[in-house]
């Protein structure tokens, strides 16, 4: 059966609403022009194909299937169990835990125990792994070559899908788009050779081995690190989704028609800013944590409640970090303004928000860019901070920020623990750094005083 | 032959951007004689001020300078160490830029500034380094050099900031001072200024002056010899009076042409056709070929064009410059004089006043008036065109903009079709909002750049017809782009695509979109070429035949008010001073202020030595207006009472009325 939770309908809605405006330019010749640069510019294709890869890992990991889970006679119990689809397919990194901490590609833990072996002696050792290099009978003399032995054997899969993936494109497309516009394809395809390269490798390699390690309860660190795409994903885009109208309405407000409006947005946003945004927010989630204490049956599972805390912790940082950008709008409108294009269009008595729409709102929407991708890497840090006093995502939410928080602790620790921080820093930096990459693109190509 | 002090030979500089490098300076060859005023005119783009930083070593870092030889004193400038070209630079060849107000660092007294021009190259005392910078600041004209040592940029003038660049640069008593469009960012009457105030150091100093600039009045003025820049190689030199005499290249003929004045009234201006070549692409002979009328196969024969003597000192490149002399100039096309004015309104405007609030403090109190426009009356006639000229600052621009009520009227009547539309609310104006239009002077801003034309042309006519459908709007939209002579295909094109003249076709299109009656052109053309110009005035002409426009021409350029205007209203410091038929304003000016603008025109016709009247350049503040007559602080004829009494219109003749003391009504 399938189960929605409300950030689930928030990620299809957005998936779903970009596709249709995608669909829509596509139709409009003058609109689609900037885009086709955009597809022609090798950093925006390769980051574009990136971020579709951690898009469609977050759309997976939002389609929610329950089922009632089985138990070890056969039968199915009463107790329901939500799996998303990417759960489903990441089952062996899901289920092999081990006891506590062990190194990336490890056969031991990380740390000696008191052990008793068969003939009764104790004994002060690193025991060995229940699932990582299980398989191998001599680890330290070979589990060099197995390593390498399934990373060409993935290498080698990742190879074929691809082949097969493109021998079906080039089918159904007929060769003729691949032979007309070659660049953009061409790096695209590329890029997925590199992508498919990569899972190929890790597939084969993660049903035997802990690629990056286990954590302090031998939960794999991959996993932990694939799951906070999503929880990555929805903080930085739905906490833009609620700030941008605010910020642009307000911003543009502001700056058009000065006046009274200029004085009370002003004032809106200097007092909002001159509060502590940490308090604000501690302030809404405990309200919103009594809340859903007094009224447990609206929240059943502790799915429901640690998704409508990231939904709120979105909203909340939403509503307090819209200052930023209204400010520089304001500061922008006020300049637009005075133009002379806007002042011939108002000579022309186009009305004054066709004059927003139209004039104002295009030409300072290289800020809007700019400021959403600063953001969301900042937006992806914040929920880290906020995790650390408490006020972030659930503690039972898998994110990067709640990984960077406990790995406070193990960086302390002697010898220390480096593989979850290190986990979530790869993930956390190839995606935004995908998303500056393709924002610049973006603008650049959206800005007519580029192009040739 | 007097000594050469700086002499150019084949300077080529190259910009290496993209593909093809551009070859901005192509050969230039030059000699700069002591104590001699060179001018380099050209239209921009040309490459003028490139050669100009290229003498100096100033380019930017994609350039390169790829042959040729600067020899001064015998020493190659190109050749030096860059430790000795510093002493060079700024000590014996200075230079002053177009623009005074981004030239001075704003946080620094102007003579902490100066000093430091005078202290980089001469370690000396600080008592003897503040008395030469007194001396500097007295001699550039500025009073008070004392009080004015400890002011700060902002608080002169625009001319007197160029006097301090000059000062600046004279610090160090060059011998070339290199001045690149000294005065294009100033009034006419401050330029007459600063111009006078170089030939006069020039004298003093013996020093040579090299002028680059577009305009050929200021050549006429000052130049000893001319050089004409086309691009990026120079086509003719000559000495003034034989170049203003016997234009000989084809291309400084047809600049001539292009420039618009009284004689020319009744003519279409001669514009040149197609445009500047792309100076990144390979020459092969002449330059000129595509836009010149004279144009034979020779042209192109050789790879480039040989200099031809036309008399001592007088050189063209030009195979055909014999000739040319003997070919008939051809019947100027009269303009076809038949007025179709339909019976459409005149625009009347009573007493019309636009104050600025001047607020204060905490809860916004009016403390005081800016008073832009200060009771203003005149009328526009259909079918006609009236001038509205005065230095910048004197409200003209708010008072075209109030009009079309981009700005709102403080009192006053605008009496069009009937209505006072001054009194109507956003609303009911609506309907006027097709009889008026308004053109801005900078076709670069004046087009959103995010949208294609096509959707700037259709704006105005969706607004106010929203019941038009596309079919009807894209049609209208064709029709226009031909009126104003471009192709429809350019209806999918973004704004930059265009040059500075093709885009205030554009803007002029635009306007005529809802068919308008009235149009407030506000220095449409002052950011064009003299050539572009002539395009734009043209259409502008045969636009007003057509359809019976009648424009308000916002403008501070004589020479097109003498071309295009009927009717001509001199404005100073919100009040108009003077309004007649343009006759009797170029002609007999009779307000003391009308007279000295037209005399500080400078111009090539008139015989050299006329008494300039000099106006003080000390323009008072329109939010503090001195009382009585406005005029009176920096008139020439002052009386006691221009303090007390504000002067009345008077009619000097049916059309004639100036409002001056001088005058006594009948």
């Amino acid at each position: 059966m399938l189960t929605l939770l409300w950030t689930d309908i928030a990620v299809f809605a957005l998936v779903f609403g970009s596709a249709l405006a995608a669909w829509k330019t596509s139709k409009k010749e003058h609109a689609a022009r900037p885009w086709k640069k955009v597809f022609e510019s090798k950093v925006g294709v390769v980051s574009l194909t990136v971020l579709l890869v951690f898009i469609l890992i977050g759309v997976l990991d939002s389609t929610r299937i329950q089922q009632n889970k089985e138990l070890a006679s056969g039968e199915r119990s009463d107790y329901t169990e939500t799996l998303s689809l990417l759960d489903i397919m990441l089952t062996p990194l899901r289920v092999n835990t081990e006891k506590t901490y062990s190194e990336p590609f490890a056969h031991t833990l990380y740390a000696k125990e008191m052990t008793v072996n068969e003939s009764g002696d104790t004994q002060w050792i690193y025991p060995r792994l229940v699932y990582g290099g299980a398989h191998l009978f001599q680890p330290v003399e070979e589990r060099g070559g197995d390593i390498l032995a399934k990373v060409f054997k993935g290498l080698s899969y990742g190879l074929l899908t691809w082949l097969v993936l493109m021998l079906m494109l080039l089918f159904i497309t007929k060769a003729s788009c691949y032979l007309k516009k070659p660049s953009g394809i061409r790096v695209c395809s590329l890029t997925l050779l590199a992508i498919f390269l990569i899972l190929g490798a890790l597939s084969a390699l993660a049903p035997y081995y802990h690629i990056l390690g286990t954590d302090k309860v031998g939960e794999d660190v991959l996993y932990q690190a694939v799951k906070s795409i999503r929880t990555g994903l929805v903080i930085g885009v739905l906490t833009t989704i609620v700030m941008l109208p605010i910020a642009i309405t307000l911003g543009l407000m502001a700056g058009f028609f000065r006046g009274w409006v200029d004085d009370v947005i002003q004032y809106l946003y200097t007092t909002l800013s001159s509060i502590p945004g940490v308090l604000l927010i501690a302030a809404a989630i405990l309200m919103a944590q009594v809340y859903m204490a007094n009224n447990p049956e609206l929240f059943t599972t502790i799915e429901d409640r640690a998704d409508m805390r990231l939904l709120l912790l979105c909203m909340i940082l939403g509503v307090t970090s819209w200052t930023g950008l209204c400010r520089l709008l304001r500061a922008e409108t006020l300049k637009i303004r005075e133009m002379d294009y806007v002042l011939s269009a108002r000579a022309l008595g186009v009305g004054q928000v066709q004059i927003l729409k139209r004039h104002v709102l295009p030409n300072v929407m290289h800020l809007v860019v700019i400021t959403m991708v600063l953001d969301f890497s900042g937006l992806v840090l914040a929920e880290a901070v906020l995790s650390y006093i408490n006020i972030g995502v659930d503690p039972s939410t898998y994110s990067w920020g709640n990984m960077i928080n406990t790995s406070r602790l193990e960086m302390a620790r002697e010898p220390i623990v480096w593989w979850s921080l290190t986990a979530a820093f790869i993930f956390m930096f190839t995606l935004v750094l995908a998303a500056n990459l393709f924002a610049d693109v973006v603008r650049d190509a959206f800005d007519p005083r580029f192009n040739k | 032959m007097p000594e050469v002090l700086l002499s150019v030979q084949s300077l080529k500089t190259q910009f290496n951007t993209g593909e093809k490098p551009i070859k901005a300076v192509d050969g230039i060859s030059f000699d700069i004689a002591k104590g001699e005023t060179f001018a380099l005119v050209g239209e921009s783009g040309c490459g003028k001020s490139v050669s100009a930083l290229s003498v100096l070593r100033l380019l930017p870092s994609n350039a390169q300078i790829t042959a040729g030889k600067v020899l001064y004193g015998g020493v190659d400038l190109l050749r030096m160490a860059e430790r000795d070209m510093r002493d060079i630079r700024g000590a014996r060849i200075s230079m002053i830029f177009q623009d005074p107000m981004t030239s001075l660092n704003p946080v620094m007294a102007i003579g902490e500034q100066i000093a430091e021009a005078v202290l980089s190259y001469k370690v000396q005392s600080p008592h003897l380094v503040k008395k030469k910078v007194i001396q500097l600041i007295k001699q550039v004209g500025i009073p008070d050099a004392e009080e004015h040592y400890e002011s700060y940029p902002h608080q002169l003038s625009g001319g007197m900031r160029q006097r301090v660049m000059i000062a600046m640069a004279l610090a160090n008593e060059p011998d070339l001072l290199i001045a690149d469009e000294p005065t294009t960012a100033l009034d006419v009457t401050i330029q007459a200024q600063i111009l006078e105030l170089l030939k006069d150091l020039q004298r003093e100093l013996g020093m040579s002056l090299w002028i680059i600039t577009h305009d050929l009045g200021i050549v006429a003025d000052i130049a000893d010899k001319v050089a004409v820049m086309y691009a990026g190689q120079l086509v003719e030199i000559a000495p003034r009076d034989e170049f203003f005499g016997h234009p000989a290249h084809p291309y400084s003929q047809r600049l001539f042409a292009a420039v618009p004045n009284m004689a020319k009234r009744n003519e279409v201006l001669e514009t040149l056709p197609g445009g500047v070549p792309q100076l990144s692409e390979i020459f092969s002979g002449c330059r000129f070929y595509e836009r010149c009328a004279y144009k034979e196969e020779a042209c192109l024969e050789m790879s480039e064009i040989q200099w031809q003597t036309v008399s001592q000192q007088h050189e063209v490149r030009c195979v055909n410059v014999n000739k040319l002399t003997t070919i008939e100039k051809s019947e100027p096309e009269p303009v076809n004089l038949q007025v179709t004015a339909k019976q459409k309104s005149t625009l009347r405007v009573k007493d019309l006043e636009v104050y600025f609030p001047i607020k204060k403090g905490l809860l916004k109190r009016t403390v005081g008036q800016v008073k832009a426009v200060d009771g203003v009356s005149f009328e526009l006639h259909a079918g006609t065109t009236m001038a509205l000229v005065g230095e910048s600052g004197c409200g003209k621009t708010t008072l075209g903009k109030a009009l079309v009520r981009l700005l709102p009227v403080t009192s006053g009547e605008v009496e069009y079709e009937g209505r006072d539309i001054a009194k109507l609310t956003e609303q009911e104006f609506r309907p006027y909002r097709e009889q008026l239009q308004i053109i801005f002077q900078d076709p670069f801003s004046s087009m959103n750049p995010r949208m294609i034309v096509g959707d700037i042309l259709e704006e105005g006519l969706r607004a106010l017809n929203p019941r038009l459908d596309d079919k009807a709007v894209a049609e209208r939209c064709d029709a226009l782009l031909g009126k104003v002579g471009l192709s429809a295909d350019v209806r999918l094109r973004y704004p930059h695509e265009f040059s500075g003249g093709q885009r205030q076709r554009l803007c002029v299109a635009r306007a005529l979109a809802v068919s308008p009656s009235v149009i407030v052109c506000d220095e449409p053309t002052s950011a064009l070429d003299v050539s572009v110009q002539a395009q734009v005035l043209n259409l502008l002409k045969s636009l007003q035949q057509e359809h019976g426009l009648s424009y308000l021409f916002i403008t501070h350029d004589l020479s097109v008010v003498s071309y295009l205007a009927d009717t001509v209203a001199v404005m100073y410091l919100g009040r108009i001073i003077e309004t007649g038929t343009v006759e009797d304003i170029l002609s007999h000016p009779a307000h003391p202020y009308t007279k000295a603008l037209i005399d500080a025109v400078p111009s090539w016709d008139e015989t050299s030595g006329k008494e300039v009247i000099k106006l003080p350049d000390n323009m008072p503040s329109p939010s503090n207006p001195p009382t009585g007559c406005h005029f009176h602080t920096r008139c020439a004829e002052v009386m006691s009472q221009c303090s007390q009494v504000k002067p009345d219109s008077i009619a000097l003749s049916k059309s004639h009325q100036v409002a001056c003391l001088l005058f006594k009504s009948e």
